[in-house]
């Protein structure tokens, strides 16, 4: 669930995609997808500029962003964000180690602050993400899936979370396209069964990827929705290791 | 004026000047602060005052450039302008305005130089940023209550403001500070300040300690600006391990807030104040535990051996005379700590407390200066005292609407305080924002807390600020 989540980048040969996978289990579609989101078939790491775009009835608000991303097959991701805007939240940052360690940097104290996992499942920022939607791992690390349907272009598979699982969503329906292998859909359902949220989520091509470019959040009950687009993707820089630090995100600009 | 308008110009100019050197990226705020108090204190411990008087009334401008000279060389700069509204009679004049028809003398304003700094990356070395000039130097792991940063004076005027923006913030210092990254989150950092740490105290705050304490005059003994060991140093070494964040820390310099040293009864109650120098030697640590947020921080401080002195009158065979006791002021060595916890609910609710030992204005003292100097638990720059803080906070999922319940518990060996300081934030628009708080003191005697004695000081403010 993580991967849509995340704004994430993940790509995928294009030539792998189609036919590779005819028939196939639901585990197998769920790893051929994760090979492409956050696997082997993912870029090393990404940088790009975000586009949030948060609607609440009349009410439009725009956050700028910049990300840098680097993959780690098997665990979570590294990630950090940078606010450009608006000027109340310009420069804040976001360190993601992983699910337990997560900083944020209040730039008007100088302070980078440890987030307490507990709150991963709040809004991240306003939007219809959460800080968890935000994060990065595989999601069949904590869910086992299940085969809904099939058509020509697209699996529909349904992920139960694992017994004992740290995890929000009790349920996802995920539609994952055959022609990419990417995911398209994500239904989220809280532990009640009810549909909490809905992820429409559109690759793009960026080198010999596939990378999610424009994620889709709609929460349901609220009827409010948020926009994460990503422009400008850069793949496969070799990042060095300290992009994901305490002193890059205390690094002006960038 | 002419200066300011001088320095506002120059800024200006050097804007335009420096586009060859990269794009300045130039920020802002303008906020406009008030507050009112809810009760009449004519005779108040605290600055007399009647309802509503305001109690802080202030229109606040920041202005911050800031840019990259090079790829390893940035700066940044903040300019604090306030202006008082409504402080038009000062003394016994009429508003009358300055040379050339300049409002000045009648439309009160200053400007304060908060942040100056350059930033050097990989200095001399990898992985060695320097960063030189007035800054913000971030200490510790608390939330707040941070007993081992003494680099970074509490910002004491705006204590009483009670403007959530500064409330128990800290002010920055010119300062040189090394920075190594050891990788994988490691550091060593070395701060050397230029200047001793003093924190600022309200307007009046003088005449209202001297007051309270019974004297007629007070003095403060300075001992800086001597020389370069009268400078204060920091190094700091900190490490994450799994998922805690570790750190030791080491500071020598002058505490930034002040001690009773000396007191006189004749011919006039005076006392003298002194910044003893400290060493501290500190631990800080933050983590996470099943979801629950922890921090704790304890600091060692070894003071110098300061004497005190108190002249107490005396008579002998109907002779008038004094006599002079002299002690040793503070103990050798005591312990100051905080522990906090934070949890996220859910559905917008968190919630924060902290228990702290020592309150940023308080020492260990001797018998004998308890005895001669009357310094107890519950009085400003008194005896250590435990402090129980907490805070509620709803955020509603948008984040337009922010709540907050803090809540203050000073305990004291004579008695308790506790104070309410409610909040709320309302995000209007983007980067505009309304927000409307108190002070209210629920319970606690003057006699035997320090915050007591506001029982008659509650007060409630409005604030709006935008940022650009």
């Amino acid at each position: 669930m993580r991967n849509f989540k995340k704004i994430i980048w993940l790509a995928v040969p294009i030539l792998l995609l189609a036919g590779a996978l005819p028939a196939a289990d639901a585990a197998a579609v769920l790893k051929a997808m994760e090979e492409n989101t956050n696997g082997a078939n993912a870029p090393r790491d990404m940088e790009a500029d975000m586009v949030m775009t948060i609607r609440d009835g009349n009410s439009v608000r725009v956050r700028e962003i910049r990300a840098w991303t680097r993959t780690i097959p098997g665990k979570d991701d590294l990630r950090v964000l940078k606010f450009l805007s608006p000027a109340d939240v310009r420069d804040i940052g976001f360190l993601v180690l992983d699910d337990d360690s997560m900083y944020i940097y209040l730039p008007e104290f100088h302070r980078t602050r440890r987030i307490a996992s507990s709150s991963r499942k709040d809004p991240f920022m306003g939007s219809d993400f959460s800080y968890e939607d935000m994060g990065t791992s595989a999601m069949s690390r904590y869910y086992d899936p299940k085969m809904l349907k099939e058509s020509g272009t697209e699996w529909q598979l349904e992920l139960l979370r694992k017994a004992g699982a740290d995890k929000p969503y009790a349920r996802i329906v995920l539609t994952v396209s055959k022609a990419s292998t990417m995911p398209v859909r994500m239904e989220l359902f809280d532990a009640a069964g009810n549909l909490a949220k809905v992820a429409e989520e559109i690759s793009q091509p960026v080198g010999k990827y596939q990378v999610l470019a424009r994620i889709t959040m709609t929460h349901v009950k609220k009827k409010t929705s948020t926009v994460l687009e990503m422009k400008n993707i850069k793949a496969d820089q070799g990042l060095k290791d300290e992009v994901f630090s305490e002193r890059f995100l205390k690094k002006r600009g960038s | 004026m002419k200066r300011i308008t001088c320095i506002l110009l120059g800024l200006l100019l050097i804007a335009s000047a420096l586009p060859a050197a990269g794009k300045i990226d130039f920020s802002g705020r303008v906020k406009l602060f008030a507050s009112a108090f809810l009760a009449d204190n004519p005779e108040g411990q605290f600055f007399g005052h009647g309802a509503p008087d305001f109690a802080t009334k202030r229109l606040e401008l920041r202005l911050k450039f800031a840019g990259d000279l090079s790829d390893r060389i940035s700066y940044q700069v903040r300019f604090d302008a306030f202006a008082y509204p409504g402080d038009l009679l000062g003394g016994n004049n009429f508003p009358e305005a300055g040379v050339l028809g300049s409002p000045l003398s009648s439309e009160y304003f200053e400007l304060n130089l908060y942040e100056a700094s350059v930033k050097v990356a990989d200095f001399i070395l990898p992985h060695l940023d320097l960063t030189f000039g007035k800054q913000r130097i971030h200490w510790g792991t608390a939330d707040k209550m941070n007993v081992v940063d003494n680099l970074n004076p509490v910002d004491f005027a705006n204590f009483f403001t009670f403007d959530p923006d500064y409330f128990a913030e800290r002010r920055p210092q010119t300062a040189l500070n090394l920075e190594y990254y050891l990788g994988d989150n490691g550091k060593v950092q070395l701060v050397w300040l230029l200047q001793n740490p003093l924190s600022p105290f309200p307007f009046g705050y003088g005449t209202m300690l001297a007051k309270l304490s019974g004297l007629e005059s007070i003095r403060v003994q300075k001992y800086w600006d001597r020389g370069l060991d009268q400078t204060a140093i920091g190094l700091r070494v900190s490490r994450t391990i799994g998922n805690i964040d570790f750190a030791f820390s080491y500071y020598n310099g002058n505490s930034s807030l002040p001690v009773l040293k000396d007191l006189s009864v004749f011919p006039a109650a005076a006392g003298t104040f002194y910044y003893p120098r400290l060493q501290v030697a500190g631990f800080d640590c933050a983590g996470e535990f099943l979801g629950v947020g922890f921090w704790g921080e304890a600091a060692l401080v070894l003071p110098e051996n300061v004497t005190g002195s108190a002249r107490l009158p005396l008579v002998i065979a109907g002779q008038a005379g004094e006599v002079e006791n002299s002690f040793r002021l503070l103990e050798k060595n005591y312990w100051k700590y905080v522990l906090g916890m934070d949890y996220n609910f859910g559905g917008g609710f968190y919630a924060n407390i902290q228990f702290l030992h020592g309150f940023f204005d308080e020492f260990a003292f001797c018998a004998e200066a308890k005895k001669y100097l009357g310094l107890k638990q519950g009085s400003f720059f008194g005896e250590l005292s435990n402090y129980l803080f907490s805070r509620l906070e709803f955020k509603s999922r948008n984040e337009k609407l922010k709540l907050k319940a803090s809540g203050l518990l000073e305990m004291t060996a004579a008695g308790t305080a506790l104070a309410l300081l409610p909040e709320a934030e309302l995000r209007v628009a983007d980067a505009l924002v309304i927000q409307a708080g108190g002070f209210w003191l629920v319970s606690g005697s003057a006699a035997k807390t320090k915050f007591g004695m506001f029982k008659k000081d509650s007060l409630v403010f409005l604030g709006m600020k935008v940022d650009f």
